[in-house]
């Protein structure tokens, strides 16, 4: 059914982005209530828990991202025409992913080099 | 040569029958028109004229920061003026403009008749037009806010802006988000159901594109500031304390929520124009635009990271160094997705052979400038930067950057570029290079000025400042240059009166040797016939296709219904579906827009009763306009041509109503996840409001009870679809009972979550947790009425014969948002009951 596969397509070539959006929302979720509950200073191998869960959050995400790139880019290999739509879709699922990757890495970053709830 | 799908010659009678069903209404009744032609027109025109009132208060300012000490303005007039000149400038200019320019230009880019709801598009016009004028009127009786133009409490609550001055911004502004949603719902189920057959995803135009994720953004966006305007009402009207700190509330709740709306406000404005500028790089350089793929990566990835900003409007509120840091990073990040675009223009630039024409050299204008405000919006992502200029004139200059570089250069490129595609003259390319150096080198000088005035420590909405603080030069300099920039205008407007001959038929064309659909030879109607597209520069590529279009060749090239109506296709490959019937031109529709503005302008003046008067007389008005638009089969299968014979009426999954309302259904759920959000937001900044423990909470038999009431009233929604599917008579009482009997139950669950907390003492006005609490009851309300009235008409439709297992599109748009009711139901229980007794 037409819809069935515009919902799959959609989804797929967003999924890179959706986990980018969910990684977002749960470390700053996660950052904002240690900080305003107090119980950021707990810790566990002289690591605070926001960076471990941060860092947890982090590898689980790429890691998620890693796979919907590689299945991509496995499927564009079948596709020969350039403006064919079962190319584009692969390919804009991996470039999608591309940019979510980047952006993970990215946001991830601070929790090496800025304190937590100063 | 592949044969086309119908021969010639066509039958003499065709493209008459095209033109009669197509004809615009004339005399009084002109006003109902609902063609895109006209509607996008008047549209544009609307959004332009209050550029030009925005303009003139902008203009009032610079005088009177000319010099220092000024006494032009009084301080409480300047304030309402910079407020209006902000509040004006995005909702009455920026978001309609580009919403305005894309109901004006989809249909013909898509090569569709008309977008499948256009009495949608009439009604979101007035409603704004109309509206819109009696709000900036505010202005001319000390009524105008004054609050700045994100209104931020407490400075905006009833104890400092006591009056109905904020209450125009909060309740008047509220038509213009009905406007701006009702736009994108037709926006988004024009692109993605009334293509040119063969148009895939992969050969749309990128303008189509950006239009498609400015819809989807409106959709999840927009939510966020209109729960934040009812909330603000709320506490103003009736002492619900939200942002109230001695009650629990918090002011940054209004921020994260205003925010969320406003930085994907800026997106929502510059993708469509960068979306425009994609479109008039490759015709005035004759190359194919460089990139398209990564432009739409570009496109799409910035909608999505722009939802991820709205802090960094919000580094001074001293929230914890590392949650800022989030938000400058992805502030960086969304540098990736726009630069992509900038190179993809630059590299396509180089590719061809560019033409200095007046749309060239806006374009060229837009480049610049908006690289200089992207290359700002860098340096204040950068938290420490952020904090010394904050709240300071470089703010001011960062953001015109953005959005007159981002927005208003590309929408005068657009202006000279798209004239001859609805005005029998083009504009003059000789004036049309006065106005763009006017307003060029105005801008840069009214603007560049303002980032040292702000590195010097000139604060934003002062109304004057005194002499020898190193800001007097710099600011005469800025007037200047808005005065410059306002001599560009005029020309234009010159330009318009001179040239300017807006025709709904035969226009000049495409005098660019542009290769999009748009460009077809084209009439009230669109195109003659529907063409098959097989690349994404259809005239460049395929020889003979302005000519065979025009002689009907191609698909659907009369009125084969004998009503107005279109081609719906597939969303993902445009594969043919079925014929569309169209409403035509409806006197309801316009009333009913005049009522939704009269409405929400009356309520504000807390003219209560006049405002209910109009509020059911817009209800009244859209069930009459609804009424002739579920057709059912009543005309058999068409032949378009080619052999293919479609249905002219579909229900279901497939059918573009049941897109519609699934739309509505995400704007739906987007507002309650933001109350959602509120709701644990307060709880996190204020627990000790909220019960300490389980025997201050309603019992949980209540919500238990109230639980299974909605998950029957669903079941009773279901059972009533299959009831209707298999019944073969008009007269089906199973399916009409089961209607009567859902609501009810609906209605009961709300009472009895109501009285649950009623009888605890929980009121509304003590903490911030009845507020919000009383608050996911009333929107729960909200629906339970909305679904109540639409099960009402559903079942009226039933009575009148208008209801069977053929017919029942609107039974399904009711059961779709009926269901989500539900679920928004179940999940408010589980908010406001579960979660206290699971978090503590």
């Amino acid at each position: 059914m037409a819809v069935s596969r515009f919902t799959h397509a959609t989804f797929r070539m967003l999924s890179g982005l959706m986990i980018w959006a969910a990684h977002f929302l749960g470390i700053y979720i996660f950052t904002a209530l240690a900080c305003a509950r107090r119980f950021a200073e707990a810790s566990w191998l002289g690591i605070g828990v926001v960076p471990w869960v941060i860092g947890t959050a982090t590898l689980a995400a790429a890691a998620a991202t890693l796979v919907v790139i590689g299945l991509a880019v496995r499927d564009t290999r079948f596709s020969t025409s350039r403006n064919n739509t079962s190319s584009f879709v692969p390919w804009m699922t991996a470039a999608f992913g591309g940019l979510a990757l980047v952006a993970i890495l990215w946001e991830a970053l601070p929790v090496l080099l800025v304190p937590t709830c100063e | 040569m592949k044969a086309l799908p119908n021969s010639l010659p066509r039958p003499e009678d065709e493209l008459a029958t095209l033109e009669r069903v197509w004809r615009p209404p004339s005399g009084w009744s002109s006003i109902t028109v609902v063609n895109n032609t006209y509607i996008g027109v008047l549209y544009v025109g609307a959004a332009f004229l209050f550029f030009l009132l925005a303009g003139v208060l902008a203009l009032m300012m610079r005088s009177q920061l000319a010099v220092p000490g000024n006494d032009l303005l009084s301080q409480d007039l300047y304030n309402q003026i910079f407020t209006m000149h902000g509040t004006v400038m995005m909702f009455l200019f920026a978001v309609p403009a580009v919403e305005a320019l894309g109901v004006l230009l989809l249909p013909n880019m898509l090569a569709a008749r008309d977008l499948p709801f256009p009495r949608l598009s009439a009604y979101a016009f007035w409603a704004y037009f109309v509206g819109g004028l009696v709000f900036f009127g505010s202005l001319f009786f000390d009524l105008a806010p004054k609050g700045g133009w994100f209104m931020y409490p407490p400075l905006t609550s009833y104890e400092y802006s006591p009056g109905y001055n904020a209450d125009f911004w909060l309740l008047g502004i509220g038509f213009i988000e009905i406007s701006a949603i009702a736009g994108a719902v037709e926006i988004v189920v024009g692109i993605l159901r009334t293509r040119a057959p063969g148009m895939s995803l992969s050969k749309m135009p990128i303008y189509c594109w950006a239009m498609l994720v400015f819809g989807a953004m409106i959709i999840f966006a927009f939510p966020a500031i209109i729960l934040a305007t009812a909330l603000l009402e709320l506490e103003r009207a009736f002492q619900w304390p939200f942002f109230i700190a001695d009650k629990g509330g918090d002011p940054l709740l209004w921020q994260h929520l205003f925010w969320f709306f406003g930085h994907p406000e800026v997106y929502i404005i510059f993708l469509p124009a960068a979306g425009m500028v994609s479109m008039i790089v490759p015709t005035m350089t004759g190359a194919r635009l460089i990139g398209y793929r990564l432009v739409v990566l570009g496109l799409v990835g910035t909608g999505f990271l722009s939802f991820a900003l709205w802090v960094h409007h919000m580094f001074a509120t001293g929230m914890p160094r590392l949650s800022m840091s989030f938000f400058s990073a992805v502030s960086m990040a969304v540098a990736i997705p726009s630069g992509i675009q900038v190179f993809a223009w630059i590299a396509t630039i180089a590719a061809g052979r560019l033409r200095f024409t007046v749309p060239a050299l806006f374009v060229l204008g837009f480049l610049f400038i908006f690289v200089l405000g992207g290359l700002t919006g860098v340096m204040v992502a950068v938290v420490p930067f952020d904090w010394q200029v904050h709240d300071s004139y470089f703010i001011v200059a960062h953001l015109h950057y953005v959005l007159f570089g981002g927005m208003v250069f590309p929408l005068f490129a657009a202006f000279y570029y798209w004239v001859p595609y609805v005005s029998k003259k083009q504009l003059s390319e000789r004036l049309g290079r006065w106005v763009f150096g006017l307003m060029f080198v105005g801008f840069n000088v009214a603007f560049f000025p303002m980032h040292i005035t702000g590195l010097l420590g000139m604060p934003r909405r002062v109304y004057t400042y005194p002499a020898g603080l190193g800001w007097d030069e710099l600011n005469l300099t800025s007037t200047i240059g808005a005065f410059v920039i306002a001599a560009g205008v005029v020309v234009f407007l010159i330009d318009l009166a001179r040239n300017f001959r807006p025709t709904g038929g035969k226009n000049i064309g495409n005098i660019w040797n542009a290769g999009t659909l748009e460009w077809l030879p084209n009439g009230t109607y669109s195109v003659r016939s529907i063409p098959i597209v097989t690349s994404r520069e259809p005239i460049w590529d395929q020889p003979n296709l302005a000519e065979d279009v025009e002689a009907g060749r191609y698909y659907l090239p009369g009125a084969p219904t004998g009503g107005r109506e279109t081609i719906v296709t597939s969303p993902i490959d445009a594969r043919p579906q079925y014929v569309v019937q169209m409403p035509g031109p409806s006197w309801p529709t316009v009333l009913a827009a005049f009522g939704t503005a009269a409405f929400f302008l009356l309520l504000t003046v807390k003219l209560v009763v006049p405002a209910l008067v109009f509020g059911v007389f817009t209800v009244a008005m859209v069930v009459v306009w609804l009424w002739t638009t579920d057709p059912g089969p009543s005309h058999p299968p068409v032949e378009i041509g080619g052999g293919i014979k479609l249905p002219v009426y579909l229900t279901g999954p497939i059918s573009h109503s049941w897109w519609a309302v699934v739309v509505l259904i995400l704007v739906a759920a987007a507002l309650f996840a933001s109350l959602v959000f509120s709701y644990f937001f307060l709880w996190m900044v204020s627990p000790e409001v909220w019960p300490a423990s389980e025997d201050k909470l309603p019992a949980p038999g209540h919500p238990l009870v109230a639980a299974l009431l909605l998950v029957a009233s669903s079941t009773t929604i279901a059972y009533a679809g299959r009831a209707l599917k298999a019944s073969r008579t008009q007269g089906h009482w199973s399916v009409r009972i089961a209607l009567l009997l859902a609501l009810p139950l609906l209605v009961a669950a709300l009472g009895i979550d109501l009285y649950s907390q009623w009888q605890t003492g929980l009121t509304p006005i003590e903490s911030s947790y009845g507020a919000v609490v009383y608050t996911v009851i009333a929107l729960q309300g909200f629906f339970v009425a909305t679904v109540a009235m639409m099960g009402l008409y559903t079942f009226a439709r039933s009575i009148c014969g208008l209801l069977n297992a053929e017919r029942r599109a609107t039974f399904d748009n009711t059961m779709l948002l009926w269901h989500y009711t539900v679920v928004q139901g179940l999940m408010g229980l589980a908010v406001v009951h579960l979660s206290p007794r699971l978090l503590g």
